[in-house]
């Protein structure tokens, strides 16, 4: 190993909705620029809008909804949701997790690399990215070092 | 040896990349599609970067 590095990955709202659709939770999207009201405490409170909201329904033993707002400006998606309740944590976990994946998945296609899924321990998952072409990317490297 | 970036997603969903088997700057470069995809938390170079930049010194310096 020559590098290590740890992220904590930026949340992207298309990578969310395909996460949700591979695990099967159902949620609302806003359409256009109709946000999608949520609630807490069992549907009596309006808690916000969000651009995409999984129902407290979905998440069993949650006391709300949960919303993940895009910011316009920034693009920063923030989360707004009831984690101390419930199997919420162990369901916001699932979604960052395969959220993640999504993420590295599409970026590992764009820079030109394969990943090869490998056995993981526990609920960790584990990729190898190799590049398509290592020879070729990594000749001009090869050529500074060799002078 | 065969190039690599060894990545792991937490449980939480954090992402854990090891760059294996490219010594040297070319690491760096190595695994910069990742670095975007959000904050770093943690970074460090490992024993083989140094090493491998040290073999390449020894190289030009013995021409």
């Amino acid at each position: 190993m020559s590098i290590y590095r740890k992220l904590t990955p930026f949340i992207d709202l298309s990578c969310l909705e395909e996460a949700l659709r591979r695990l099967g939770i159902p949620h609302e999207k806003a359409q256009g620029s109709q946000l999608v009201t949520y609630y807490s405490w069992a549907g009596r409170t309006e808690r916000g809008q969000a651009d995409l909201v999984i129902r407290q329904v979905h998440i069993s033993g949650g006391v709300g909804d949960m919303g993940f707002l895009r910011d316009p400006v920034t693009g920063k998606v923030t989360v707004d949701a009831d984690l101390a309740h419930g199997d919420a944590p162990q369901k916001y976990n699932r979604i960052m997790q395969m959220h993640s994946r999504i993420l590295v998945e599409r970026a590992a296609q764009r820079a030109g690399f394969r990943l090869v899924e490998q056995p993981g321990k526990g609920r960790v998952l584990r990729l190898q990215a190799h590049p398509l072409d290592s020879g070729r990317r990594l000749e001009p490297v090869r050529r500074a070092l060799r002078g | 040896m065969n190039e690599y970036v060894d990545i792991t997603i937490t449980e939480d969903g954090k992402i854990e990349a090891h760059v294996r088997g490219v010594k040297g700057p070319g690491c760096e470069g190595f695994a910069k599609w990742l670095q975007a995809l959000g904050t770093t938390d943690e970074s460090h170079r490992t024993p083989d970067y140094f090493g491998g930049s040290q073999q390449a010194e020894r190289l030009r310096t013995s021409r």
